[in-house]
């Protein structure tokens, strides 16, 4: 078992695409382990994406895809600007704000970091923001998005740990805006060192134009939680909906181009592809690591070197963490969530719900930091930074970010109070 | 002749794509309007998706858009002298196609074996589910060989 994972971190390290590394090293395995069927192998790969469930992933892809080039995501940063921008460390909060609002129709930190941030960043360094803010808070506001429903890192741990989507989807509410609660707190006591200008509050009538002209926009997260948590729409439904309504906004908006839909296609292709060749092959690595037992042996060595609960929180957060900066997210889940799974929620009794936030916060956070910082390498692009530049402002703001995970794992109730509020126990 | 194979590989997964999205959004306005749930867009999508996915990791592959942890490879790039580098690229290459010549064989077997297994509500053989395994397998080892070609043929 040793050799398998050692194999797999070799491929990595070598640059070889993870969903390789991870098939490559599987693959080799099996070969050597007569118990193993190859083609069982195969099957388990085809089965690891043959599911209806995943093609929300390449669906919310799409629509953020969608919302960004058909003009939706720059009406609700100008909403979010006349509504928040008057607050001491301005278009910072409008930052987070949009990103909220952003957060609430897709699923992938990358789709905002690209797609929002690149036109905060825009309007941050025209007024004279500080580089440091801009780009940092666009970075750590941007992890909002897989946090607060509908995200593709959820639903894969929905189907990783066969847990409800509708439950986990609402777990991630609370915790999301106290992320961005903490960021605005933060902006607002350093706003001064931050360089951040003043601005002048929008009047009323201002206001109101400007909700006029975003309410279309704002309608979109509303039609995809509403559909999917009042039960009218399945996740992956509510996905499809979602592209429908972006379709038809860039179409009344004018904003509509062929060019530019041929284009959100097409990247929305390869993202997809991406995550669910990754899935495909993790699905092979885990039904490696089911057979040999491993689950249940690791947990026993666990279980028996200590049963104090809080140590082994500290054990899995810090292994997550870990995890979270040398792995993509997708690819770490599936690996994951077979081994700690069990042992947290069987052995100490953790509710699987408020154990998926943990995991995704945590994995999500590593995002931000090198040398796999996906959220990172996107702003770094968009915004001509060096990734360094964009690492050093980043890590500014991840002091809020890890207050949060810290409540998330003190306090159940904050993952657990609305999927029981909404669904009952 | 390379152009237009290049054309098809990018257009395929666009079209499964939005001819997913189609199939999808028939299901959810026939079943709103008459109530009644069509069972065959759900196989049909899931069907879609693997080919989708196999499909496209063609494209990524060519076009080297997967997801890879490239900061140690870089440092390496910096640190050894170009040839030993061309070895490493070989060997990865390698690597790569251990994996994907095994798609092709296995991929191959355990869709000859599904032959007679049809879907249950579109009815076609399962075969035409995984027999998208091995063409994706082949053509990776193809690319995979041209590439390691490539490489030796650029530094000599």
């Amino acid at each position: 078992m040793l050799i398998l994972i050692g194999m797999l971190f070799l491929f990595m390290l070598l640059g070889i695409p993870v969903a390789f590394s991870i098939g490559a090293a599987s693959v080799i395995y099996v070969f050597l382990d007569p118990s193993l069927s190859e083609t069982t192998a195969v099957q388990r790969m085809v089965a690891g994406v043959n599911s209806f469930t995943f093609l929300a992933i390449p669906f919310f892809i799409f629509a953020g895809n969608l919302m960004n080039s058909g003009g939706i995501t720059h009406r609700i940063f100008e909403f979010a600007a006349v509504c928040v921008g008057h607050i001491r460390g301005g278009l910072a909060h409008v930052n987070v704000t949009s990103s909220v609002i952003f957060a609430g129709m897709s699923g992938a930190a990358v789709a905002d970091a690209g797609g929002l941030g690149a036109s905060t960043i825009k309007a941050m360094r025209a007024k004279g923001y500080g580089e440091r803010v801009s780009i940092g808070v666009t970075a750590a506001s941007s992890i909002i998005g897989p946090i607060i429903p509908p995200s593709m890192a959820i639903i894969v741990y929905a189907i990783a740990s066969s847990q409800s989507i509708e439950r986990l989807f609402a777990a991630g509410i609370v915790p999301g805006f106290l992320m961005a609660l903490s960021l605005m707190v933060m902006i607002y006591l350093f706003s001064e060192r931050l360089k951040c200008p003043d601005e002048k509050k929008a009047s009323r009538k201002a206001i109101w134009v400007a909700f006029v002209r975003a309410l279309p926009s704002l309608m979109a997260p509303v039609i995809i939680l509403g559909g999917i948590f009042s039960g009218i729409f399945s996740p992956t439904e509510s996905a499809a909906i979602a592209c429908s309504y972006a379709i038809i906004l860039s179409i009344i908006y004018k904003d509509f181009s062929y060019a530019s839909f041929k284009a959100s296609v097409m990247s929305s292709v390869v993202t997809s592809v991406q995550v669910l060749l990754i899935v495909a092959s993790a699905n092979l690595f885990a039904w490696i690591l089911t057979s040999k037992e491993v689950p249940q042996t690791v947990s026993q060595v666990i279980l028996s070197t200590t049963e104090n609960y809080l140590l082994i929180l500290l054990a899995l957060n810090l292994l997550l963490l870990l995890v979270g900066l040398f792995m993509e997210t997708v690819a770490a889940i599936n690996l994951l969530v077979p081994i700690i799974l069990p042992i947290l929620t069987i052995g100490f009794g953790m509710d699987p719900i408020q154990l998926g936030i943990i995991v995704v916060l945590n994995l999500i956070i590593g995002t931000l930091t090198p040398p796999f910082g996906t959220v990172l390498f996107v702003l770094s692009s968009v915004s001509n930074t060096p990734v360094e530049k964009v690492t050093k402002y980043t890590a500014t703001f991840l002091p809020p970010l890890l207050l949060v995970l810290l409540l998330v794992n003190i306090f159940p109730a904050l993952t657990l109070w609305l999927p029981e509020f909404f669904f009952g126990k | 002749m390379i152009n237009i194979y290049k054309k098809i590989e990018m257009a395929l997964p666009a079209i499964i794509f939005a001819l997913i999205f189609i199939v999808m959004m028939i299901n959810i306005v026939t079943r709103e309007l008459s109530s009644q749930a069509l069972d065959w867009p759900i196989e049909f999508s899931r069907y879609a998706l693997v080919w989708l996915t196999f499909l496209g990791t063609v494209y990524l592959f060519r076009t080297d858009n997967h997801i890879k942890v490239d900061a140690f490879w870089n440092y390496l790039c910096k640190k050894l002298n170009p040839k030993t580098i061309a070895v490493l690229e070989t060997l990865k290459l390698l690597i790569v196609i251990f994996f994907s010549s095994f798609l092709s064989y296995y991929g191959y077997v355990f869709s000859e074996r599904l032959k007679f297994f049809s879907s249950p509500s579109l009815n076609i053989s399962q075969s035409y589910l995984y027999i998208i395994v091995p063409v994706s397998g082949a053509l990776i080892t193809l690319i995979s060989l041209i590439k390691i070609y490539n490489i030796f043929t650029k530094r000599g």
